[in-house]
């Protein structure tokens, strides 16, 4: 395999909360340019956090991250797109709105209204993207859990960033929401070439998205398995009826069982 | 325990502030007497016959009011949050009611009752009650509906429904609503001596605002504060106990 | 029968009875002098009444000044600050407790009988429950609007003026109704205890020499005034504040019930 640069990296990360309680052990991975990764833990183990460290939000206490080939101090929407569990879309903005919202922050004006149309075009294009064309003028209270998920997850690539962080995208949504956002996602991110960090704790989410599994300890969190999916894609849901997928499945709760014990 | 003490400092602070301002003429002593003339003359008044006699009649005037507004009000206030229908019609009704001055009807109290005891009692029950109302019928509606259901699934009937389920849960908020209406209730009472009335303290600290007593004026309103405050605490104390289970 | 023609029947029924009890003697003029007699009073004397309306509403305008100006600011930095809050909320709670109406005595002995002392109480009768309210309010501001923001890239000037403001609009918005039906109510109260000049004035000066009608021409005027603001108000707030979520009408009644008089 030719020599490419990895487009997140991190060695010996480690963190401590307010100085007493450890959150993160010593944690160590590469994940190369356009490969979706999922890290899966049970709760508690500072998978979050690892996220948001990786987004620039948080300050590690110990330990290298670098994001396309530098370190990433402070939030750098251009490079890391970050997607949270809670929606969080704004009350008081139209979907077509939130989704324009980062691009109206570039320049740093209060409200940049020099390219207007430009970024239009491109919240409308997000918009049809995640299938919710023709719903841009709904405000957040009027649209489900899972329509307010595509809006989040559109607002999340309209600044295209090579990478991606996802918390836990899919939690509030019931398991049958879950299912059919979680093969969108795949739809849309096998249009772009996006590396995307996705954290979880359903195990069948996990195979079903990933091309690799981590797979973190309790706290402290340290990685205890990285495990491989070479399962074709498309994916779709007949491949959760299968051995292998359930072969997978069954190791990382194994292993999530052992170093709980 | 650090917050305690914090805010004791606030209010050694602020009394500190109201006895040495005023001795060291910073503040016009004859607006704001220092804080120990006003206690020295608290003490007088409370051994004058006079000013326990406004008090009492106050009290009973409070009291009065009190245990007629709080059953009208609560029966009231049930009936509004159990019947759909009368709920429907009357609870944007009562957002206007609160909207609107009270004290505008004093004058309707005082043409049928006169200026006397009555006028008082009949005055601060009337806007106590709107209060009650419309807490009990916030408790009623706060019981939570699954608790209901439970009972109801395991065959409870409405008398038990109501001592085993609605009681329990509501007996916090009940408290809390005894303790702010009493708020309303004092206030209008006080208002009404204020008013039209020649008996009562609140026609007491009027009359002392009138004749430029200062040191009477103070000593009366730190008396009625203080009482104000241990009864709201006493009975916030008492909620904390029976409410423990309240998030 | 709907329960919007159940209360208009009911408006209409009291209007009715108020023209009708007191021609037919059921009730003596000096009670309740019929609604024409009161109407016609409005119409001879429109510039007294008129001039006493500016009086009060000059009033109330400053000390929705004091109160919202104040209460709101102050409300925001109670709320906002945790240390502060937890300082001096319960502190303001337990004040909540005393009747403010024992401080107007002393405004009238510092400020006179003028519209200063009036002023004063008013601002200080509505200034708490503002403040309270706002201080309540910004609570409920979803703490995750910030960090959304800040993963996007925004600077601390635009997380102020695209998220904070946008967010605290609906409490501030609140505020203002809240403050400006309490200085109303703080301004007619005072002004009928001891005032020269005001609506509340008239009621006093009117009952006192037993002239029925002119005492509910100005009570019906405080009414109208009163009702109008709450209409007003409700209307803006909901002109602008199209997210606010429903939530249960009694409670929201229980937080517009600050009012003691």
């Amino acid at each position: 395999m030719a020599d490419v640069m990895p487009a997140i990296h991190i060695e010996g990360l480690s963190h401590v909360y307010g100085g007493t309680v450890p959150a993160l052990k010593d944690i160590s991975f590469d994940v190369p340019a356009g490969r979706f990764t999922v890290i899966v833990g049970p709760s508690g183990c500072g998978k979050t956090s690892l996220l948001m460290m990786l987004a620039g939000l948080r300050a590690q206490s110990e330990g290298t991250i670098h994001c396309l080939g530098r370190p990433i101090p402070e939030p750098d929407p251009l490079r890391v797109g970050v997607i949270f569990q809670e929606a969080s879309l704004y009350p008081w903005l139209t979907a077509l709105e939130n989704i324009e919202f980062p691009l109206s922050l570039r320049g740093g004006a209060l409200k940049d209204h020099s390219n207007r149309a430009e970024h239009r075009r491109r919240a409308e294009a997000m918009l049809e993207l995640v299938g919710l064309t023709g719903f841009g003028a709904r405000y957040p209270h009027e649209l489900s859990g899972g329509m307010k998920q595509r809006v989040s997850i559109a607002r999340g690539l309209v600044q295209d960033p090579p990478v991606l962080l996802m918390d836990e995208p899919f939690a509030a949504l019931d398991e049958q929401t879950r299912m059919t956002m979680g093969h969108e996602l795949l739809r849309i991110w096998s249009t772009t070439s996006k590396t995307v960090v996705f954290v979880t704790h359903s195990l069948t989410e996990a195979v079903y998205l990933a091309d690799e599994v981590l797979v973190m300890s309790a706290r402290p969190g340290r990685i205890i398995d990285r495990i491989q999916v070479d399962l074709p894609r498309p994916r779709n849901y007949e491949m959760m009826a299968t051995d292998v997928f359930g072969r997978l499945r069954d190791r990382i709760w194994r292993q999530i069982r052992k170093a709980d014990a | 325990m650090k917050l305690v003490f914090a805010r004791l400092a606030l209010l050694a602070l602020v009394l500190a502030a109201w006895e040495l301002l005023p001795r060291h003429g910073i503040v016009n002593p004859l607006l704001l007497p220092p804080l120990s003339d006003v206690l020295a003359m608290l003490g007088e008044l409370l051994q004058r016959a006079q000013v326990r006699e406004a008090l009492a009649v106050s009290g009973a005037e409070v009291l009065l009011a009190f245990i007629v507004a709080v059953p009208l009000g609560a029966a009231l206030g049930v009936l509004i949050a159990e019947n759909d229908y009368l709920g429907e019609v009357f609870k944007p009704m009562l957002f206007i009611v609160f909207a609107i001055p009270k004290s505008i009807f004093l004058p309707m109290f005082i043409l049928v009752f006169g200026t006397g005891f009555q006028q008082k009692v009949a005055y601060a029950a009337f806007t106590t009650t709107f209060v009650v109302l419309m807490s009990a019928a916030a408790a009623v509606e706060s019981v939570k509906q699954d608790y209901l259901l439970v009972a109801r699934s395991y065959g409870a009937t409405r008398l038990q429904l109501i001592s085993r389920v609605y009681v329990p849960s509501m007996l916090p908020i009940l408290l809390e609503t005894l303790r702010i209406s009493m708020i309303f209730n004092f206030t209008g009472v006080l208002i009404a001596e204020m008013y039209a009335s020649r008996t009562g303290i609140g026609h007491m600290i009027a009359s002392w605002g009138e004749n430029f007593q200062m040191k009477q004026l103070f000593a009366g309103v730190v008396l009625l504060a203080a009482a104000a405050i241990v009864f709201n605490e006493a009975v916030r104390w008492l909620e904390a106990r029976v409410g423990a289970w309240r998030t | 029968m709907k329960p919007v023609t159940v209360r208009r029947l009911i408006l209409v029924s009291l209007l009715i009875a108020w023209e009708l009890v007191p021609r037919t003697g059921l009730l003596p003029e000096l009670f309740l002098p019929s609604l024409s007699s009161t109407l016609a009073v409005l119409w001879k004397d429109g510039a007294t009444y008129g001039h006493a309306v500016l009086v009060t509403l000059y009033e109330v305008a400053l000390a929705m000044l004091i109160a919202c100006g104040g209460g709101i600011l102050a409300g925001a930095t109670v709320g906002g600050l945790a240390r502060v809050r937890k300082l001096l909320l319960p502190v303001f709670s337990s004040l909540y407790a005393v009747p403010i109406v024992i401080l107007y005595p002393v405004f009238t002995a510092w400020f006179g009988v003028g519209s200063e002392s009036k002023i004063a109480f008013a601002g200080i009768y509505a200034f708490f429950p503002v403040m309270l309210s706002t201080a309540a309010g910004i609570q409920t501001i979803d703490p995750q609007f910030l960090l959304a923001a800040r993963s996007m890239g925004a600077t601390l000037p635009q997380q102020i003026a695209r998220v904070i403001i946008p967010a605290s609009l609906p409490t501030v918005f609140a505020g203002l109704r809240l403050g400006g039906a309490l200085a109303i109510i703080g301004v007619v109260v005072s002004e009928m205890l001891t005032a020269a000049a005001g609506i509340g004035y008239l009621v006093t000066l009117n009952r006192t020499i037993l002239d029925s009608p002119r005492v509910f021409a100005a009570i019906l005027l405080i009414l109208l005034l009163s009702i109008a603001y709450y209409l007003a108000s409700r209307a803006i707030e909901k002109r602008f504040v199209v997210w606010q979520s429903a939530g249960k009408p009694l409670q929201a009644v229980q937080q517009s019930a600050q009012s003691t008089v």
